[in-house]
């Protein structure tokens, strides 16, 4: 399922310094822009709505009616009810829950494994540095549908496995980039100077580089939780993600996607949710990124 | 240069060679085809002789051995399903995936680059706005999701193109807009932040005061700056395209590589899955050292291999 | 700013598609696709392997009675009648079968059809390197084959089987024994196969998305109007439907039970929902004695707490009928028809229950494959719910179910469906319900004593007695689960002239024309 969005985040170049004016103007600016406020208000909501879901929600998202099936968005039903009456709502909230966790796993997983392995990849160089580097290329050409399909036939469909899925998908992107942070620190000062005091490799990975490539850490966490989001959600449309009857973003446009004609809203509002957290999830994330560099070189 | 060109190689063989032992473990692990091709009438004596047959009944070292000395003939053996060579039915389902990538690709440039630049050179103008939403959309939503909304609009409600399927032009414009648009909105917004910078840079003022006139400006001394960075995110796109846009392949019954190997490894046709995935390694390995060189080309400053 | 004009943007596009959803009317354009001698058939999955008697038969089901033929085979209702073979002589015991052939009859590359042509396939059957699928079929029952002269093949078996001519209706195409002599090895077939069915194979596209069959002039039977038949892999289903919709494909099959409804609405269309003789059903385990599912009140509780005309109306969209046993009706013969399903009964459910000794349920898991509508699991595990008992669902692939099956190891519940090759009930009852039957966790000596009878027994009067009475037995005994009768959805412009074989899943071209 190696999508286009699922393996490459865009990175925006670093225009020099003096390109823009790295003065506490710029800062305050940034600060108020509506767009991050916004965003991260558009996540606060979803995150709450996911996260009290089971108290929130006017229906048993798995509760079938089969006399109300494909009902239009209504008073009682916001978001109308699916091909087995259930509320659509209740499961987009319900699916919001289990692919939001899915993401979040994923993500701090992939982005801590990453991390250690591009550190240490880079502190220690040699033949560790370029098998690590050729494992990295082989997740990038791996199909993560492959992969799902393995994982699944091995231990079974399960959610945790389609963390596990999902993690090996997506931690090269965090190894590479913190790798090549790492490189450039691995030659300052005070690294040399620590090891040279005789400090073990692990203490200087911890002390020394860790610290220093936290912010990018940051930065790449919340720019890849969009497209992890969306690598779940399209393995579940295959039918690879969550099982039923557990609801998800992806299952549910997959098992909408019959009756676009004469139901949309089966598929399209959970679409338009998940969209509309991706979208938030990579403003707030481009704006963190915005911040993080305007905030290192005011300093 | 020969001496990283050697390396390359190097490193590129140690690659194809990792991830032939990974998929040849990893579909083994997957089923046993024994099982899903005899009947259910069949007795395990039955697929034994069946499993005898495909080679299977050896230990999986001794097989993978036997792979190994096949391959470099080029013979990855026959489909378990069509009976006829694995390479050759990958080979086949090859030029559908190219001729989308390729089209997705140049979608992707010719729509986001000139967005992108028009977005630079007009702040805050109708393209600034508008490159805005048009990036923002394309990297949130899952390809699949536009590829559905495509059909139900274009193709089943205003009737203007097929649904699905391979063939004429026509079937190609869905599934190149639904899969070109993530990275229209990556090139665009790149170009327009790469041709911003360039454009506030000490070298362009120098160029304006000295009088040269501003399509001149735009056109030579920025749009060179930024074509770098442009240049290696379109080919890095197209080793990720080619590996398997899978669901837009599904939805829209497109003939592709991604298709094949979810398909394939379906029905547990091991000897399709393992040359679909060690041919995809092969072009990701070829693309990524063509970006590498261009690159270097490029920009001889940098001196990274 | 952004934010504002997406969200507008969204909206539009909302508003956009609510419209056209309401207010689009199709009119199916009534023309063919290419031409009046073409019929274009839009299937639902690729073609795999053209030999017919290695490919799986889910592949060869579709192409099979085109290109090839056989001694006996199947009418439009699923009678058994002569084809290739003029006659047939069965001894009493079941254990000798003589066929007298026809003359006269060429193949595609105009070689006389004689007997030893039988024989050949028999043996690329039984020959381990042609991989043949249909081996477990003939391999433990034919003894010998010999052909006394050209035109008479006898068949020996080992032991009685009353179903051998089902056998050789539904699995024997007829090979051309030279022809095959003089490949290299056996899978060079497949790719030039040559046979004697109505239609010869003019062009197969790689990865099977297409299939073009050319007529065959010099037919042994009624010619077919059609002189190019396309067929053309589909696999999305809402594509295959909107092909349809379009007119792209003169016919559609397996089309999903959801777009049901709205095709049957659609002006220039036929749509036919036809039954395979197939029950979906949910297979139990009932050989542990540990398991709730041992006992045949819990079976019968479970059965009373689905209400089996619910799941039809909703999950199937009405395409479906209730089944009471494990025998189709739809059968020539051994369908009981005043069998009748287990009431919905949630009270009676719930009393059985805690008589069984499960007065607060129990817990128990489902093993369900992708190709079957997962709504169905999902309904069933609700109503099961709400009489206490909580159930798991655990959906596989199709390879994992399979394998899964074959070595027992689905349990406790397993969803599945037994599709009819055969038009006769052993295929399914062996398999399912008999205590040594590959897809069976079930045993009862009343069954397995009527199932050594029926073996012995030819003839459908006397079989359909027989599987009657096992029909009663496994009602009663609350075998398993009968949800419904399995269904597939047809549809075709109005203007073409094709009777959808009744009773199986076979596709047959032979009498399709244009009106």
């Amino acid at each position: 399922m190696s999508d286009a969005i699922v393996q490459h985040a865009p990175s925006l170049p670093q225009p020099s310094a003096s390109a823009l004016r790295s003065s506490r103007p710029a800062w305050s600016r940034w600060r108020r822009h509506w767009q991050f406020h916004l965003s991260v208000a558009v996540l606060a909501i979803v995150i709450f709505a996911a996260s009290f879901a089971p108290w929130l929600s006017a229906y048993d998202p798995n509760g079938i009616d089969l006399g109300s099936a494909l009902q239009a968005p209504s008073l009682q039903h916001w978001f109308g009810t699916d091909q087995l009456g259930r509320d659509v709502l209740s499961r987009t909230m319900s699916g919001a829950r289990l692919s939001l966790f899915i993401a979040f796993c994923a993500v701090f997983l992939a982005g801590c494994g990453g991390t250690l392995i591009g550190i240490l990849s880079a502190y220690f160089g040699g033949w560790i540095d370029s098998i690590t580097m050729r494992l990295a290329d082989i997740q990038y050409a791996l199909p993560p549908v492959i992969l799902a399909m393995v994982v699944i036939g091995v231990i079974g469909p399960n959610t945790a496995n389609v963390i596990i899925v999902v993690t090996i998908a997506n931690w090269a992107r965090f190894a590479r980039v913190i790798r090549a942070e790492a490189l450039s620190i691995k030659h300052r000062d005070y690294v040399l100077l620590a090891r040279l005091a005789g400090a073990s490799p692990l203490r200087v990975a911890l002390r020394h580089i860790l610290p220093n490539v936290r912010n990018t850490f940051l930065v790449l966490l919340t720019l890849d939780i969009g497209l992890i989001i969306i690598l779940e959600a399209a393995l579940s449309f295959l039918g690879l993600g969550v099982q039923p009857p557990d609801p998800s973003w992806g299952t549910m446009i997959s098992d909408g996607r019959g009756q676009l004609e004469h139901a949309w809203w089966t598929s399209v509002m959970p679409g338009i949710v998940m969209m509309l957290t991706v979208l938030a999830a990579n403003l707030a994330g481009d704006h963190l990124r915005e911040g993080t560099r305007l905030i290192g070189e005011a300093d | 240069m020969p001496a990283f060109l050697l390396r390359r190689i190097g490193s590129a063989l140690v690659t194809l060679l990792l991830m032939s032992v990974l998929i040849f473990v990893m579909v083994r692990m997957v089923g046993d085809p024994a099982h899903l091709m005899m009947p259910p009438e069949a007795t395990e004596a039955d697929r034994a002789l069946f499993r005898e047959q495909l080679g299977l009944n050896d230990p999986v070292p001794v097989q993978y051995a036997r792979f190994l000395s096949t391959i470099v003939r080029g013979d990855f053996g026959n489909s378990f399903h069509f009976g006829v060579p694995a390479l050759s039915i990958v080979e086949d389902r090859l030029g559908p995936s190219l001729l989308l990538t390729l089209s997705a690709l140049a979608f992707a440039i010719f729509t986001g680059v000139p967005l992108g630049i028009a977005a630079a050179v007009k702040k805050d103008g109708f393209a600034d706005q508008f490159s805005k939403i048009f990036a923002a959309l394309g990297q949130a939503a899952p390809p699949f999701f536009f590829a559905l909304l495509f059909i139900r609009l274009f193709s089943v409600g205003l009737g203007w193109l097929p649904t699905g399927g391979y063939g004429s032009w026509q079937h190609l414009v869905l599934p190149v807009i639904a899969l070109g648009w993530y990275s229209a909105a990556g090139l665009c917004r790149l170009t327009q932040a790469n041709l911003t910078a360039v454009l506030q840079s000490e070298y362009v003022k120098m160029a304006r005061i000295k009088g040269v006139p501003e399509h001149v400006v735009v056109l030579k001394h920025a749009l060179k700056n930024a074509a770098l960075p442009v240049i290696t995110f379109a080919a890095s796109q197209f080793g990720i395209l080619i590996g398997g846009a899978v669901s837009i392949e599904a939805v829209f019954s497109w003939p592709g590589f991604g298709s094949l190997m979810v398909e394939s490894i379906n029905q547990l046709d091991f000897t399709v899955v393992q040359a679909a995935v060690i041919v995809s390694t092969l072009l990701f390995i070829v693309i990524n050292f063509t970006v590498d060189l261009l690159y270097a080309l490029i920009d001889p400053r940098i001196s990274h291999v | 700013m952004v934010f504002s004009k997406v969200i507008r943007g969204l909206l539009a596009g909302g508003a956009l598609a609510a419209s056209l959803a309401s207010g689009v009317v199709h009119a199916t354009t009534d023309k063919p696709a290419v031409d009046r001698d073409t019929l274009v058939v839009g299937v639902e999955k690729e073609f795999q392997n053209l030999d017919g008697l290695v490919t799986i038969s889910g592949d060869s089901l579709r192409y099979g009675w085109q290109i090839y033929d056989t001694l006996y085979g199947f009418d439009l209702e699923g009678k058994i009648v002569p084809r290739l073979a003029t006659s047939v002589t069965i001894s009493p015991d079941s254990k000798v079968f003589t066929y007298k052939l026809r003359k006269g009859v060429k193949f595609h590359n105009g070689t006389q059809f004689t007997s030893k042509d039988v024989k050949a396939s028999v043996e690329h059957i039984l020959d381990p390197k042609s991989k043949s699928t249909r081996r477990p079929y003939f391999a433990p029952i034919v003894d010998s084959i010999e052909t006394p002269d050209p035109y008479t093949v006898t068949f020996k078996l080992k032991v009685p089987d009353g179903a051998f001519q089902n056998k050789v209706a539904g699995y024997l195409y007829i090979l051309p024994g030279d022809y095959l002599a003089s490949l290299a090895n056996p899978d060079a077939f497949a790719q030039a196969p040559v046979s004697l069915g109505p239609y010869k194979v003019k062009r197969y596209a790689p990865g099977g998305s297409e299939l073009v069959l050319e007529r065959f002039d010099d037919f042994w039977g009624e010619k077919p109007k059609i002189k190019t038949l396309i067929f053309k892999a589909i696999t999305e289903p809402v594509s295959r439907v909107n092909a349809i919709l379009r007119g792209e494909i003169d016919v559609a099959v397996v089309l999903p039970f959801p777009d049901y409804d709205r095709l049957k609405k659609e002006a220039g269309l036929d749509v036919i929902s036809s039954p395979v003789a197939s029950p979906l059903y949910i297979r139990v385990y009932t050989d542990d004695p540990a398991s709730p599912f041992s006992k045949r009140e819990v079976r019968q509780a479970l059965s009373y707490a689905i209400d089996t005309n619910a799941i039809i109306k909703s999950v199937l969209h009405g395409v479906g009928e209730p089944l009471g046993t494990f025998i189709s009706n739809y059968y020539p013969y051994g369908a009981k028809k005043s069998i009748k399903a287990y009431p919905y009964d949630p009270k009676k459910a719930r009393e059985l229950l805690a008589k069984a000794g499960y007065p607060s349920g129990f817990e128990t898991t489902l093993n369900i494959q992708g190709d079957l509508p997962k709504e169905l699991s999902e309904t069933v595990a609700a109503y099961w719910g709400q009489i206490g008992v909580k159930v798991k669902l655990n959906r596989l692939t199709y390879a994992a179910f399979q394998r899964l099956n074959n070595t027992h190891a689905s349990g406790p519940l397993a969803l599945s469906q037994f599709t009819n090759a055969l038009y006769d009930p052993i295929h399914p009852v062996g398999g399912a319900f008999s205590k040594d039957g590959s897809w069976s966790n079930y045993s009862n000596p009343d069954v397995e004593a009527l199932l050594q009878k029926v073996n012995s027994v030819s003839g459908a009067q006397q079989r359909g007695e027989i599987f009657e009475q096992v029909g009663q037995i496994l009602h009663d005994d609350a075998a398993g689960f009968f949800l419904s009768e399995y269904f597939y959805i047809y549809a075709k412009k109005k203007s073409v002239q094709w009777d959808v074989q009744k009773g199986s899943g076979f596709l047959n071209f032979r009498t399709a024309g244009w009106k």
